[in-house]
């Protein structure tokens, strides 16, 4: 699609961008996760980009003499990000925001600072967040975070600026939305692996640019045709662990296998800009609505299953995307996710006899040939195989 | 009294020698949180006859299993081996009265649980208890295999990258350990816990749950979080309370507070002792005992407080008389351990010329003190968001600088099981930090023993490597 090449470019072109507005006195908040409010950074004249790549071995290695062998694969590829320095987005960042929903990733900006000498900043986040003190909690956090962002920046937070970050976030995620549910069709105009490329630009471009990119997007999937002749895949679920910007490995031997990836429950994908409404423009508004999203898995629940809003969403996502087989997708010591693999194949088989394929793994592609097979044969089992 | 005394060997079982009964015979009772006393002919009874009968693996004379202890020397020290060997049968008299057995975190304090009436164990002491289910008769080789059956059933329900606290979901899993509620405080020392307990949903065993969240960000200045952990106290109180079938006053808080105070002062005092002793005065496995003791009170403050108290009195008298540890050199080298989780093997770190000055998981309680007038959940959440290991790692590792100052130790060791990711994310910035601030050398290791007994032959390869370099 044209477009999608146009944003390609404009990714390309954005280190640069940011380099030059840093020199003219902007200052960019490097952020990892989806609990830090970029309506707020952005209000605060601030840039923000979303960091964190993946796919790369050497800088795992690199990573882990820094923190530990012991950490999840995307964390110990971030901090090998920072150790290295090279990474356009992590060394034009001025501050670093981490939420603390996932604890290694809260490690991972203690490691940095001390060693890379990089200004952080943690935003605390309630694990209970389904209880009525958690969101008093949360709002006073989100009320410190906006103090600390203060103070390392000098730049104050103004509340007009905050209305019009707030509108222009509701709008970008409205469009993603539309786009991705594209997938829902069985001739779709856009490939999920073209809308989650275009989600991850988002993490990089400027936010009012993107918007009107998005704007594009839409307009041109709408004109498209219908394709001929239609896609009959095996219609899947991705979800599980982080799978960063650069990390291809796991879609790309979906796709070599015959299968369709039409929904997922990405940190990096369709979770990160659903679900999430801003109803009062103001800070505990915004500390509201991100503690009312879909939660990510790293806060973990003592809920039923029944009452998990993931769990709900996970079955919102089968039904609308009639997805036929759920591929859970975990990295090596990402234990908010592994430790639910169990759990959560079985309530998907039992509510909905659904397949489901755990695969689990890291960056190296020592184990490509493995995963193939089991996919191979995991597809073998879904209705929609030839 | 003083006494040095070695253990005697028998039919592979290091048994108490018939000398010790008399000095040991005139030892105060050992009072229970029940109401009941016992005696020291009936604690001295169980130690010598029916202790190594039931439990053979806790007496092994093999050198490689971790509860080795081939020396007596300090009487108060069979009381509390007493009160580890009677777990669970005093876990179970207390259930059968409507005391609920809770699952809480391994480094947070207790005192809300203990004050609603409820049996709060950690996940180590836990494990430690199933063996009581599971390996009666049994000696330490059987019981190893047992604990690698449970953690493999465990790894393989949950996730095969689990640390080893997995253990004490396996036996919940298979109905071996009889817990009523899990309810750990997500402190930060550990992030397994709380994803186990989130796994637990998956169960045969509808446990209930309940996390008393701890924030990250809990500087002083900021009083709302002190109420988040006060509204959360409330809540764990309240969900102990559906269990018991009664409410906990105010009032009956802080007298647990005090209690609870009394023995974790005991074991302040008994750290400063120790550290300003020439040479310790008892062999390192003492000291772990103090501050595990104060720590978790192996289910009875009550009893816990009252063999602190001798076991102060027997060390402070050897350290009047200038006698040093049995199995500690002429000069040890001071060692300093930090992570959780975490110990070295007691005798082999005597055995290999030093002697154990601090284990910072659990100075958790000799460095806590709980107001006693006022609000006690305010109070208690005061306390607890101010505990050093809990610190940002910058300030918990100055913390700890201190507190290597003042114990003189020489060497520090910072440890963690294999599968903990939150202590090994920062033991490369915690060791760079003490080196660089305390000077001494630091070493970290990584463990892959909890809960079993004889895989300690990597530790010690480290272990007498890094004390070599004192020698």
């Amino acid at each position: 699609m044209k477009i999608v090449e146009r944003i390609r470019e404009a990714l390309r072109e954005r280190p640069e961008e940011l380099s030059q507005a840093r020199q003219e006195g902007a200052q960019v908040v490097g952020y990892f996760g989806t609990y830090i409010p970029e309506e707020i950074i952005d209000a605060m004249g601030l840039i923000p980009i979303r960091l964190g790549r993946g796919g790369d071995e050497a800088l795992v290695e690199l990573g882990a003499r820094y923190i530990s062998d012991k950490n999840c694969v995307f964390v110990r590829h971030s901090v090998g990000l920072f150790a290295e320095g090279k990474d356009p987005f992590v060394a034009n960042s001025d501050i670093v925001a981490v939420p603390s929903a996932c604890l290694q990733i809260f490690r991972l900006s203690e490691v940095v600072r001390y060693y890379c000498q990089r200004k952080t900043v943690a935003l605390s986040v309630p694990r209970n967040y389904y209880l009525p003190e958690a969101r008093v909690y949360f709002r006073e956090e989100m009320k410190e975070f906006v103090r600390q962002m203060e103070r390392l920046s000098g730049k104050s937070l103004v509340e007009e600026r905050l209305r019009q970050s707030i509108k222009l976030y509701a709008d970008i995620r409205r469009s993603l939305e539309e786009v991705y549910h594209y997938q829902a069709l069985e001739y779709p105009p856009i490939s999920w692996r073209e809308v989650f490329e275009v989600t991850h630009a988002g993490f990089y471009l400027d936010r009012r640019q993107y918007l009107s990119y998005l704007h594009e997007l839409l307009a041109e999937v709408r004109a498209k045709g219908r394709e001929e002749p239609p896609d009959l895949r095996p219609r899947l679920l991705l979800f599980g662990s982080h799978i960063a910007p650069g990390d291809t490995k796991i879609i790309g031997l979906i796709e070599e296998c015959g299968g369709r990836i039409v929904a997922d429950d990405l940190s990096t994908g369709l979770r990160f800009h659903r679900a999430l409404e801003v109803k009062e423009p103001s800070i505990p508004g915004i500390a509201d609505a991100y503690l009312e999203r879909i939660p990510c898995a790293a806060l973990p629940c003592t809920q039923s299953l029944e009452s998990d809003r993931r769990f709900a969403n996970l079955m919102t996502l089968i039904q609308d995307f009639q997805v036929e087989g759920a591929i859970y997708h975990t990295l090596r010591f990402c234990d908010s996710h592994s430790f639910k693999a169990n759990i959560t194949k079985r309530f998907l088989q039992e509510k909905l006899q659904m397949p489901f394929l755990e695969l689990h793994t890291e960056y190296s592609p020592s184990d490509i040939e493995a995963i193939r097979t089991r996919l191979e044969s995991f597809m073998d089992i879904l209705p929609g195989r030839g | 009294m003083i006494i040095n005394h070695k253990m005697e060997v028998k039919d592979g079982l290091l048994l108490y020698p018939e000398e010790l009964k008399e000095p040991f015979l005139k030892t105060p009772d050992l009072p229970l949180r029940d109401g009941t006393r016992v005696s020291p002919a009936e604690i001295w009874h169980f130690m010598t006859e029916e202790g190594p009968k039931k439990f053979p693996f806790e007496f092994s004379s093999n050198p490689n299993v971790r509860s080795y202890k081939p020396n007596v020397e300090l009487l108060s020290g069979i009381k509390y081996s007493y009160l580890l060997l009677t777990r669970r049968s005093r876990v179970e008299a207390l259930r059968r009265r409507g005391a609920p057995l809770v699952y809480v975190q391994g480094g947070q304090t207790t005192d809300p649980y203990y004050a609603a009436g409820a049996i709060p164990m950690r996940p180590g002491n836990l494990t430690g208890m199933a063996d009581y289910y599971e390996s009666v008769g049994q000696n330490s080789q059987e019981r190893d295999l047992k604990k690698m059956a449970s953690q493999e059933e465990g790894n393989r329900a949950i996730s095969m990258e689990s640390c080893h606290q997995v253990h004490a979901f396996s036996y919940m899993r298979r109905g071996i350990l009889p817990v009523d509620l899990l309810a750990p405080c997500t402190n930060l020392r550990c992030s397994d816990n709380t994803y186990l307990v989130d796994s637990h949903r998956g169960s045969p065993r509808q446990t209930p749950s309940f996390l008393l969240d701890y924030p990250v960000n809990h500087e002083p200045h900021k009083p709302w979080v002190v109420q988040y952990m006060v509204q959360g106290l409330h809540r764990l109180v309240k969900q102990i309370g559906q269990l018991t079938g009664r409410e906990t006053s105010d009032e009956e808080f802080r007298e647990m507070i005090k209690l609870l105070n009394r023995g974790r002062k005991l074991a302040r005092d008994f750290l400063e002792l120790w550290w300003s002793a020439p040479v310790p005065p008892a062999s390192s496995f003492y000291l772990a005992w103090v501050l595990d003791l104060a720590h978790d009170c192996n289910a009875d403050p009550l009893a816990a407080a009252q063999v602190l108290e001798e076991m102060y009195a027997e060390a402070k008298e050897r350290m009047d008389n200038s006698v040093k540890g049995m199995a500690l050199a002429p000069q040890p080298v001071r060692i300093f351990t930090c992570g959780s989780c975490f110990r070295p093997s007691c005798y082999l770190l005597d055995k290999l010329g030093g002697v154990l000055v601090a284990m910072e998981d659990r100075l958790i309680s000799p460095f806590v003190n709980v107001a006693e007038e006022g609000n006690p959940y305010e109070n208690y959440a005061k306390a607890i968001l101010a505990i050093p290991l809990e610190l940002p790692t910058e300030e918990r590792a100055l913390w700890v600088v201190d507190q290597v100052r003042k114990s003189r130790a020489q060497g520090l060791l910072f440890g963690y099981h294999w599968g903990c990711n939150f202590q090994s994310a920062i033991a490369r910035m915690f060791h760079d930090i003490i080196k660089k601030e305390a000077g001494i050398p630091a070493i970290v290791l990584e463990q892959d023993d909890l809960g079993r007994t004889e895989t300690l032959q990597q530790t010690r390869n480290r272990l007498e490597a890094f004390l070599e370099m004192f020698s």
